[in-house]
């Protein structure tokens, strides 16, 4: 113990006593580790840290498998069969988007929430802390008039008031009971269609006579908790059997076969897996570059100690007692650098917290904790042992008697020490990867961002309105038919909003591309009748106003748009979408052909035009098919706006929602942006990782940058004589320049080498964040080393320089 | 061949200033076998790099032949020094990490000759000096004085009109130090201008004029065969 406290104390004064080295170390430890720890405080919220419920690990979602093999939705009828059949869930719960419209509590505000089984809370494990959960008997129609609150909401919106159980709140227009708050540390793990967490819910009080618990009214999510010790095998299998019945039972109400069971903390963070991932491997990278400038500076400063090693190692210090000595400096290196890591990852996360997308989930659970901590002490531990066995390495190679003959000067021509060397190159290697990765998912978003969307979203305004209360026939859904007072607003909002100066076009849609939303219907196009529904065709379904169309500059290519014509009473019409069209009646022409979506009751309509293809899901997924039908005659009571300005869209927001609140000024709007933004945020995710990336590259690229730097810088001191030689023998400023940068070029070069390898090997891990660009994309691995070989050409130039103001008289008196 | 008039040298120490070399008038004739000596800190190597024009912070005037040294900016004393200089150091001063054979080609490589034309030059002085058989050997593992012949073939290798060797002996053992002179004196006889420091009276002798300096200053000039 003793020994241990002299090493300590030796290597303080060691650090003390080097004060610019000892800056610089830890200055790019801090760098290394701070990053990392960053990160993982990222990935540790996000992705390892069990979901705040007990037993969390037994929660599961459960979806429909559809014919692509990807999940979708399931309907009550099928929620019911799932929950009564199961043996392996303890219980199941439904739960559907619900978008309330707070009213006597100025001013009216839309609310994030869900309508649930009586059971939710239940499965999650989530008590209120004021009032009672949902009862089984709530959740049946004329029962259902109760609310839950989030914490969050009881603060913000009643004060914290102590009394709200029991209470009556107003939402669309219905009064609602309050009976019960949520702790204040839950949060929904469930974001709604808007990827909005939720702060309202209500009993979902679905019944099988109800037209749209039909068993192809497919928009219910479901959850459930499997029972204790059953593996999560055996209740895939139990639900995929289960479904099989279900399918053979109902072949017309089922496209395909298989239940998909995937654990809720899976299914959560399931986008952001690779991308974060990725990102720690890069932040890995840092951390490995950084290790390898500090082993670099170790190694150039245990070649100045060589003296001090050899008169401890001829006093009695055996090799290992030298070698924890230098351990003992590295651990204390280590944990400085780990300091200063920690107090950057601070202001790191804070920084990643307000660069993330809205949507990554579990946003506001990242923060530093007891496994953070633990994390970044075990980096520092690592590194420490990472940066410090070069030193190690080199002691055991010295011999203490030429060290005290040398009186520790390095010998003539500057003896260089080739794991300095290999260090650099493996530094280079690194960033060049890293470069490359980072470079490549710029190139995505570049290739995004030229991805025609299908319509101009240039001087585009959007908000959505949410239309409800007991004057707009709520709880009457509007696909049965036209619902006059709903289409009434509407049709006046828009008329006042056109008539605003600066306005171009306005319009309405049930959904605004590109803005998340997913509403998707089986098509049936008659005369080509499927024999089996699985290969009924699928189309995203827009219903819109007159002037929707203009406004987003969506394209007639065929026939025309909806005209005033198209009423309620009028025979049913659709628009269908270029794809559509090139699709299902490939070299002929669609005009007056007739489809029919999901369920026999509903109309056959005449295909009365074809518009150009919109990127819906995002400008990275493929076109879809698309259907367009008249407001007229399918209205929904959430719409989005679309303002086509002449100027600046946002300072026509304020007019706008003016005009929509001059009808009533009871219906809240919100979510305004310009189509830029929505488009902007439909590629959040993307920029995130893109500009992690290319942080981080930029920091690798610095720190080899400046690995080389200083590997160049020492060897031109170790070289003075051989330098002052080569000028008394003629060589001139040139050939000085060329000595020092080609061993540089020639360490950056192998580093290139061996980078391209690794990246080639690795991008591949990237492809599921690229567009536009293979994982190998050539112009990439072209550019990226030219880049990376200028940037080492600077960092050579400046100790090249150096060395030809080398006095050669001063030189060769060096010895 | 060499004039100087009025060189000096000295140093900023403080608020004073230190001379390192004081009024040196000197003329060394083409073909010449100059030595110089004095003790320790004399200026002795110093005016040796004024010489070989590897120290340009001096005063006064000195002529090369026709050039005017004195008026000539670095670059054109490097060109210069390439043309008409060799050097040889006590230390030797051969790069470790080259062959004999390379460190014979690295004068030339500064020269912007041909490959070809190197590699026949190279090959000649191993033969002249007698070393064809260490071309492969690093300095590591060549003797003292088998080093300091490759560090003689080096400098010569350039065609010097003049050779400047300080101390050229110094680290070597006495039948080694002979050896090396007697190489100098050879290549005096041949027409190279010879100018060396030695603290050895017997090396010194092989000069035709001494030149003794003391504490900057030209002390006393003898010519041994006079």
């Amino acid at each position: 113990m003793e020994t241990f406290w002299q090493d300590l104390k030796y290597a303080a004064r060691m650090l003390v006593k080097r004060p610019v080295f000892t800056a610089i170390a830890v200055l790019t430890l801090a760098l290394g580790i701070g990053a990392n720890t960053a990160i993982f405080t990222v990935v540790n919220a996000v992705l390892l840290r069990q979901l705040p419920f007990p037993h969390a690990e037994r929660l599961v979602m459960l979806w429909e498998q559809d014919k692509d093999r990807q999940p979708s939705n399931t309907s009550f009828a099928t929620y019911v069969d799932w929950r009564n059949e199961s043996q392996s869930l303890e219980n199941v719960a439904a739960l559907s988007d619900w978008s309330p419209t707070i009213t006597g509590q100025n001013p009216a505000e839309r609310l994030d929430g869900l309508r649930v089984s009586a059971s939710f809370f239940r499965i999650l494990g989530v008590k209120p802390v004021l009032g009672r959960d949902f009862l089984a008997e709530e959740d049946h129609r004329g029962n259902n008039r109760v609310a839950i609150l989030s914490n969050g909401l009881w603060i913000r919106k009643f004060g914290s008031d102590p009394a709200i159980v029991g209470k009556t709140i107003t939402m669309d227009s219905f009064h609602y009971v309050v009976v019960g708050v949520l702790p204040a540390g839950f949060e929904s793990p469930f974001a709604n269609f808007r990827q909005k967490t939720t702060e309202i819910w209500s009993p979902l009080a679905y019944n099988a006579t109800l037209p749209w618990a039909c068993r192809d009214c497919r928009h219910l999510r479901a959850v459930g908790r499997l029972k204790p010790g059953v593996p999560l095998e055996q209740a895939r299998a139990e639900m995929n059997t289960i479904s099989h019945n279900l399918f053979l039972e109902y072949p017309h109400e089922y496209s395909a076969e298989g239940v998909i069971v995937t654990p809720l903390q899976e299914e959560l963070v399931g986008d952001v897996r690779g991308a974060l991932f990725a990102l720690l491997g890069a932040v890995g990278f840092v951390l490995l570059i950084a290790c390898g400038n500090v082993a670099n500076l170790l190694l150039g400063l245990a070649a100045q100690r060589s003296r001090e090693i050899a008169i401890r190692s001829a006093l009695g210090s055996g090799r290992g007692r030298l070698v924890r000595q230098l351990f003992t400096e590295s651990v204390l290196l280590a944990m400085l650098g780990g300091a200063a890591g920690l107090l950057l990852a601070l202001w790191g996360v804070d920084f990643l917290i307000s660069l993330a997308p809205g949507n990554l989930p579990r946003l506001n659970e990242i923060h530093l904790d007891g496994q953070v901590l633990a994390y970044t002490l075990g980096l520092c531990l690592l590194t420490s042992l990472l940066f410090g066995m070069a030193p190690a390495w080199q002691i055991f190679r010295m011999d203490p008697n030429e060290s005290l003959k040398k009186g520790g000067r390095q010998t003539g021509a500057g003896r260089r020490h080739p794991m300095r060397g290999a260090l650099v190159v493996s530094g280079v290697a690194l960033a060049l990867m890293l470069l490359i990765g980072s470079s490549l998912m710029l190139r995505s978003v570049n290739s995004l961002l030229g991805v025609n969307p299908g319509f101009d979203p240039q001087h585009l305004l959007t908000m959505e309105i949410d239309v409800s209360g007991v004057s707009y026939e709520e709880d009457v859904p509007c696909v049965a038919g036209p619902c006059r007072t709903v289409l009434n607003f509407y049709q006046q909002a828009l008329a006042r909003i056109r008539a605003l100066p600066g306005v171009e076009a306005a319009g309405t849609a049930s959904q605004l591309p590109l803005g998340g939303n997913l509403d998707m219907y089986g098509m049936h196009v008659e005369g080509k009748l499927s024999a089996n529904p699985q290969d009924d065709p699928n189309a995203d379904r827009y219903g819109i106003s007159l002037g929707y169309l203009r406004a987003m500059r969506i394209p007639v290519l065929r026939g025309r748009e909806f005209t005033e014509q198209d009423r309620a009473d009028s025979p049913p019409v659709v628009l269908i979408s270029d794809t559509f069209a090139r699709r299902m009646w490939p070299g002929e022409d669609p005009l007056g052909h007739r489809i029919k979506m999901g369920a026999d009751a509903r109309p056959w309509r005449t295909i009365v035009g074809v518009v150009g293809d919109v990127r819906h899901k995002g400008l990275d997924a493929p076109h879809t098919m698309q259907i367009y039908l008249p407001q007229t005659q399918w209205l929904d009571s959430s719409t989005a706006l679309v303002v086509r300005s002449t100027g600046d869209p946002l300072a026509l927001a304020s007019a706008v929602r003016n005009a929509v609140w001059s009808v009533d000024s009871n219906q809240p709007i919100s979510n305004t942006a310009t189509m830029d933004r929505v488009i902007a945020t439909s590629m959040a995710q993307r920029r995130f990782a893109m500009t992690l990336f290319g942080i981080f590259a930029g920091l690798a690229l610095v720190l080899a940058a400046v690995g080389l730097y200083g590997v160049l810088t020492h060897n031109v001191s170790t070289r003075t004589n051989e330098i002052g030689v080569r000028i008394a023998l003629g060589a001139q400023s040139g050939h000085i320049v060329r000595l020092v940068v080609n061993e540089g070029l020639l360490l950056t070069g192998i580093g290139i080498v061996i980078g391209l390898a690794g990246a080639a090997a690795l991008s591949r891990f990237l492809a599921s964040q690229l567009f536009g660009v293979t994982p190998t994309d050539a112009m990439t691995f072209a550019g990226v080393p030219l880049l990376l070989a200028a940037v080492a050409l600077l960092a050579c130039y400046v100790p090249a320089r150096r060395a030809t103001r080398v006095d050669p008289m001063v030189a060769l008196r060096y010895e | 061949m060499i004039k100087l008039h009025n060189v000096e040298k000295s140093y900023e120490v403080g608020a004073g200033r230190t001379w390192v070399l004081r009024r040196i008038d000197l003329e060394i004739k083409e073909g010449e076998f100059l030595t110089i000596m004095g003790p320790s800190g004399a200026g002795k190597s110093t005016l040796l790099a004024i010489l070989g024009m590897l120290d340009g912070a001096w005063t006064g005037e000195y002529n090369l032949f026709e050039h005017a040294v004195h008026k000539l900016k670095n670059q054109q004393r490097v060109e210069l020094h390439k043309r008409y200089i060799g050097f040889v150091f006590q230390q030797y001063h051969l790069l470790d990490n080259l062959t004999v054979a390379e460190n014979l080609d690295l004068p030339l490589s500064y020269r912007d000759l041909k490959k070809s034309e190197r590699q026949s030059t190279v090959a000649d002085v191993l033969d002249r000096f007698q070393i064809v058989g260490k071309k492969d050997l690093y300095p590591s593992q060549l003797s003292g004085g088998q080093q300091q012949l490759v560090a003689v073939a080096r400098a010569v290798i350039g065609n010097p009109k003049v050779l400047l060797a300080d101390e050229p002996t110094g680290s070597l053992h006495s039948s080694h130090g002979k050896m090396i002179m007697d190489l100098l004196k050879e290549l005096n006889r041949q027409g190279t201008t010879i100018i060396q420091v030695t603290h050895n009276d017997a090396w010194a002798a092989y000069g035709g004029r001494i030149l003794n300096l003391l504490d900057g200053w030209i002390a006393k000039e003898d010519r041994p065969g006079a």
